[in-house]
């Protein structure tokens, strides 16, 4: 073969995918063709230089996290039944999931069932709360968009079981995450959220348990900047809107400070009035364009009452357009 | 009990970054990238029992899925009509014959001085080119399941990769005339 009647077959020669007699009498004339070699030469290298140039994206951990809870949503919603006809290439064109979490997730899937119950505890919390609390977080409509119905027993224990991780989840080697005044707490957190709100609730006051449109949840760990980890829970609500909302509980404050780096999830929060008791966690709603998500995590008492603010949601609200039915719901956690 | 979520995370979650290299090249930003593979994936999950490891590797499948989203989602058909010039590889025979005057030309390439100019050459490619292209480079397919992935023929494998390859080689070339880079012996 010439050089001309081998140029057709070179690309595919470097590219490994001729047939072996091909391969052969291509073979034969390149080791004998310096020009050929080195076109060939080029064409490897040029592949090479594509995976090279894009070899250092990642998936952002945050779109891990996200995935992880559309899948986790999907695993509850459809109660492990899978598409079982059709090839995949062909799988259905639905709608993204909704769903976000925290920047690292490691893993989200475990555990589904026991903390099914968790949820539905906490929720109840946070929603008996705010019926208690009447004037200061609105007339009890922060999740009148979700119906909680539930009696599970197991759920009481459950509770008990994540308040006590969670009271318990700062170690010393946590502590340097901790601002140490609330004029610090308030800096950092305003420097890393913006326009916030902060809300603590007690999960002491856990007594019954009710569920309702729950979609799912996990145990996760997250890994915060330092390479520590700890244990959470992402629980994942389904509102009759098709609005998504997630409930991520963390027990550690560096853990939200990964958290806030998520290009969707510093956009919008809501901040809710909190309890000035010694036991309580501080939840941070925040709005994104997935939906919204609470994110719970203990802060000593002193910080809390510190970084009530003026709420801004309106502020967030209109920066970023959530969706009106959302902007709602917001709207009456904070009592406007 | 089900174990679709643990074999799941065993099997497709290892090919996050893989899927989402690709879309972030396909896609015109970030967050479309990433609404691209959070669809990809959760498609995937939803068909996974239907999967078939030994018929069709974890990547190449996940890739066929996060195309077909992409041209859903870019109001494309899924098998794109072919292009006026997507000639099959054969009958790029006469215009393999033309001088090569246009490209690279042969040599070893410092790389580092096209890397960004690379990177647009690539995005600046055609949908179709650019995906076929990334196939090849990044995800190192075969010839074999870029056409399974895109559902197309071989020779218009061949003959995108052709062009793509072609028009890069074009552009950096010009690059290099344009800047004097030495980079190049040719």
């Amino acid at each position: 073969m010439n050089c001309r009647e081998v140029s057709k077959y070179l690309n595919a020669f470097a590219d490994g995918e001729l047939e072996t007699r091909d391969n052969l009498m291509v073979l034969d004339h390149v080791k004998l063709c310096p020009a050929c070699c080195e076109k060939v030469s080029l064409q490897q290298q040029l592949r090479q230089a594509i995976r090279l140039s894009a070899a250092r994206e990642q998936a952002p951990a945050a779109l891990r996290a996200r995935i992880a809870g559309a899948l986790l949503a999907e695993t509850a919603t459809t109660g492990g039944e899978g598409e079982s006809a059709g090839p995949p290439a062909t799988a259905d064109p639905s709608p993204p999931a909704a769903g976000t979490g925290p920047q690292r997730v490691i893993r989200l899937w475990r555990y589904l069932a026991p903390i099914t119950a968790v949820a539905a505890v906490l929720m109840f919390i946070i929603l008996s709360r705010l019926h208690r609390s009447g004037d200061a977080v609105g007339p009890g409509t922060a999740f009148a968009l979700l119906d909680y119905t539930d009696t599970r027993p197991q759920a009481i224990a459950l509770a008990d079981r994540i308040y006590r991780v969670h009271s318990q989840g700062l170690p010393a080697a946590a502590e340097d995450q901790i601002p140490a005044s609330p004029g610090e707490a308030a800096r950092y957190l305003s420097g890393k959220i913006g326009s916030t709100v902060l809300w603590c609730e007690r999960l002491a006051a856990a007594g019954r348990s009710i569920s309702g449109t729950f979609a799912g949840a996990g145990v996760c760990e997250f890994t915060d900047d330092s390479g520590r980890t700890c244990r959470g829970a992402r629980l994942v609500f389904r509102c009759p809107t098709g609005e998504t909302i997630s409930l991520i509980s963390v027990p550690q404050l560096s853990v939200m400070r990964t958290l806030t780096k998520a290009p969707h999830d510093t956009r919008d929060y809501a901040i809710l009035k909190p309890s000035a008791t010694a036991e309580q966690m501080t939840v941070v709603a925040f709005n994104c364009p997935m939906g919204t998500h609470f994110l719970c995590a203990p802060v000593d008492p002193p910080t809390a009452v510190a970084l009530i603010e003026p709420t801004t949601l309106a502020h967030a609200t209109a920066t970023h357009q959530p969706s009106a039915t959302l902007r709602g719901t917001l709207l009456g956690m904070i009592g406007r | 009990m089900d174990d679709r979520p643990q074999r799941f995370e065993q099997i497709a979650m290892p090919h996050l970054d893989d899927v989402y290299r690709m879309a972030r090249r396909l896609a015109g930003s970030q967050v479309e990238a990433e609404d691209l593979v959070q669809e990809t994936f959760l498609r995937a999950y939803r068909a996974f029992d239907g999967f078939d490891l030994r018929e069709y590797g974890a990547r190449p499948w996940l890739l066929k899925i996060l195309h077909n989203v992409f041209y859903t989602r870019a109001g494309h058909e899924a098998r794109q009509p072919t292009l006026l010039d997507d000639a099959g590889f054969d009958n790029l025979a006469g215009e393999l014959d033309q001088p090569d005057c246009g490209s690279l030309g042969a040599g070893k390439v410092d790389w580092e001085q096209f890397d960004e100019e690379l990177k647009d050459a690539v995005d600046e490619l055609a949908a179709e080119y650019r995906e076929v292209l990334l196939l090849w480079s990044l995800e190192e397919l075969s010839y074999k399941e870029i056409a399974e992935v895109c559902g197309i023929p071989l020779g218009t494998v061949m003959s995108r990769l052709y062009r793509a390859r072609q028009q890069i080689s074009n552009r950096l070339a010009g690059y290099a005339r344009e800047r004097g880079l030495h980079g190049m012996e040719r």
